[in-house]
């Protein structure tokens, strides 16, 4: 499983960063990114990956299986 | 009933659509169905004339309310008359919208939040320990009120000594005309010292709040006038004198109006909306013990408490989010012109079925819940990391420390409308 935000849709709800902080962090500006070891999400975070993602408010979050 | 009739009663709602009365409050989810179902991009009048528009629009539908937040092109955020000058950010368009968040952002981030947990645990259960030395209490003013007001004054480096003054000017600017009956009291004050005629009872008039209003928003704009120019001359470890050192895209530093629009802003953003929020929240659980219970049985779970606070606040969700159309637009089949005014209601939104299965039930464990009480777009609630943290230690301490109560039985909540809230909720210990 692959996990990224795409930048031009986040407005930094931080919903991602609440469900699963390891994978999901915050820029300076409030913005999400995507931890870059993590992108490629560990079998244990899926489950919390998969959270985040339909949580986002802005549907930012995107997962490829 | 049928369609025909229901498409009627829509329009008829739509017509007298007025948010911003107590009134409203009591069919608000009824009426907010109806339109979403019958007439999902309303005509309105009321709204319209109350705030000067040439004609207004009353969207219930979550996907065009998204659709709508999202378009800052079309729908721009400086949508009513402002007392000096419009606010920042809340009443700014992209891109200086982006350059003003991008100052304040990194102030409010997750990491900087969860760095304050340990002082809101403090002070949270400071007031909870007064409050609860009594066995009968209005719960707003002892709680929801000063918890999130003293932690943001503190914050932005607003003395607490001015705490009460304070308030009252935040009750004048906001409260006047929603049923809120200090808000009221205070406003009726402050037009007879202005000379003016007010009725005993009932709404004052609109021409009378309206110099109430520029009056009190003149008097805060002096107060934070002498507050920067404190902080200019001794800087201190707080948002004032930080906003004072900040620049405009890394160009300029920012104006002195830019400074007190900005201040402005702040106060009438940051000083009711948790409030508002967890007053609605503690009257629902004190309605319902069932709905507490579970809170109660679930709230030790981290995750499990994170998912029961969004649900919490999409289904009281507070915002009224409105917009002017800067250009003629076709939305959903509908013509809108140059100059309308949008209304965006995020808890009608929020109580979308399309979107939210049985929209009007608390579900703890609600999965999807893209809800809109933050708001949507570019303007989400800046405060979100902070308004998260208090709304969860506020409410799970509260639950530690009085798990029973119930509403006062004489004395009856008294609800506001416009940015809803409650402004007194007496609660007796069960």
């Amino acid at each position: 499983m692959r996990v990224e935000i795409i930048a031009d849709k986040c407005q930094g709800h931080g919903m991602c960063n609440m469900v699963c902080p390891s994978v999901f962090k915050h820029d300076e500006d409030g913005f999400g990114y995507v931890v870059a070891e993590l992108a490629e999400v560990p079998a244990e975070l899926q489950d919390e990956v998969r959270l985040a993602e339909v949580q986002c408010p802005e549907r930012a979050i995107v997962i490829e299986d | 009933m049928s369609d025909r009739k229901n498409l009627n009663r829509a329009v008829s709602v739509a017509r007298g659509y007025d948010p911003y009365t107590s009134e409203w409050l009591e069919h608000e989810f009824e009426s907010y169905a109806l339109l979403r179902e019958h007439l999902p991009v309303a005509r309105t009048e009321q709204l319209a004339y109350r705030r000067q528009f040439n004609g207004g629009w009353l969207l219930t539908r979550y996907d065009d309310i998204s659709a709508c937040l999202s378009d800052t092109d079309v729908f721009s955020s400086q949508s009513s008359d402002y007392p000096q000058r419009p606010w920042i950010p809340q009443a700014i368009d992209p891109p200086s919208h982006t350059a003003y968040r991008r100052i304040m952002n990194k102030w409010f981030t997750p990491e900087a939040m969860t760095a304050m947990e340990p002082h809101l645990w403090d002070f949270a259960g400071e007031l909870l320990d007064k409050m609860l030395q009594k066995d009968e209490f209005d719960f707003v003013a002892d709680f929801a009120d000063p918890f999130p007001t003293v932690i943001f004054c503190e914050l932005f480096g607003f003395p607490l000594d001015d705490y009460e003054q304070l308030m009252d000017w935040k009750n004048t600017l906001m409260h006047a005309t929603d049923g809120h009956s200090a808000g009221r009291a205070l406003a009726v004050a402050k037009a007879k010292e202005l000379g003016l005629q007010t009725p005993d009872e009932g709404e004052l008039p609109s021409e009378v709040a309206g110099q109430v209003y520029g009056a009190t928003a003149a008097a805060l704009y002096e107060y934070f006038g002498g507050l920067l120019e404190q902080r200019r001359e001794h800087a201190r470890n707080d948002m004032i004198s930080q906003l004072i050192a900040s620049e405009y895209d890394g160009e300029r530093p920012l104006t002195n109006e830019e400074l007190l629009d900005t201040l402005f802003l702040m106060f009438m953003a940051g000083l009711d909306t948790v409030a508002s929020a967890m007053g609605l929240i503690v009257k629902t659980f004190a309605e319902q013990p069932d709905k507490r219970r579970e809170f109660i049985a679930l709230m030790d779970d981290s995750q499990k408490l994170t998912l029961a606070v969004e649900e919490l606040v999409r289904t009281h969700a507070i915002v009224l989010l409105p917009r002017r159309v800067t250009e003629e637009k076709e939305f959903e089949g509908a013509s809108m012109h140059a100059g309308d005014q949008v209304m965006c209601p995020t808890m009608a939104g929020n109580r979308d079925p399309e979107q939210f299965e049985n929209p009007d039930e608390i579900i703890y464990d609600r999965v999807p819940n893209r809800h809109m009480g933050f708001g949507h777009g570019p303007h989400r609630c800046l405060g979100i990391h902070l308004a998260r943290r208090e709304l969860r230690i506020g409410l799970q301490l509260l639950h530690q420390r009085m798990p029973d109560y119930e509403l006062h039985p004489d004395k009856k909540p008294e609800l506001f409308g416009g940015m809803k809230g409650a402004s007194s909720l007496w609660l007796r210990k069960g």
